[in-house]
């Protein structure tokens, strides 16, 4: 592995990787959510939801600057077999996630939930935004959730 | 299948990076395949074989099956 030999890759430990993973998600969902649910007049909680993207984007921007992303990303012949075999199961579980994510969108299309909602253009480029950084920092997410911590020798 | 990394290593006084680093594969690599949570490819092992001077069967052996139910025996 020569993700050390690359100044765009950070070490992280696991556990950190898996936080920011967890905050990325949660913070860019919710910033999506509540963008879809609030009406304009909400001057405030505006800034607060703008907040919560911002936050979203650096803590993903962290992911994907991890060493654990140039796993996620790196060419086969730079990574062993274990490393190899534990990224064929990360992007498996990146695949399952989004397309369950997609799927859950397709359910909400189809039954018009939620009710008297109106999905515009604009709501849709954020969710194509949010879908597209989740994509992106998935495989490196389900790394560091799959990675447990090397001994001290 | 079980092996005899850690030992083979512990008698060389090498730590797994240094063992990692000798057969051009990582640290992760080398913890897997001591803890069982890994089997190495067949070229990783015949490497590992090589590294310690050693037989493949030498470094790994394959994990006694648990015992079946050989209804033969009781009849």
């Amino acid at each position: 592995m020569k993700s050390n030999a690359s100044p765009i890759y950070r070490k992280y430990r696991p556990a950190t990787v898996r936080k920011l993973f967890i905050v990325a998600n949660a913070t860019l969902w919710g910033w999506f959510a509540l963008k879809f649910f609030l009406t304009p007049d909400r001057q405030l909680l505006q800034v607060a939801v703008g907040a919560l993207a911002l936050i979203g984007i650096v803590a993903a921007v962290a992911v994907f600057r991890s060493d654990l992303s140039f796993i996620a990303h790196a060419p086969e012949g730079q990574i062993d077999e274990f490393l190899l075999s534990q990224r064929n199961r990360a992007y498996l579980h990146t695949m399952r996630y989004v397309s369950g994510l997609l799927a859950l969108s397709m359910i909400c299309g189809v039954f018009g939930f939620p009710q008297h909602a109106d999905v515009t253009a604009g709501v849709l480029r954020n969710f194509i935004f949010v879908l597209f950084i989740t994509t992106l920092i998935s495989p490196a997410g389900f790394l560091a959730l799959a990675t447990e911590e090397l001994p001290e020798e | 299948m079980t092996n005899r990394l850690k030992v083979l290593r512990a008698e060389r006084n090498w730590s797994q990076a240094d063992l990692a680093a000798r057969l051009e594969v990582s640290r992760q690599t080398i913890n897997a395949i001591e803890t069982g949570k890994h089997d190495p490819s067949l070229s990783l092992a015949f490497r590992i074989a090589r590294l310690f001077g050693a037989t493949v069967e030498a470094v790994f052996r394959d994990a006694p099956s648990p015992p079946t139910d050989d209804r033969s025996k009781t009849r």
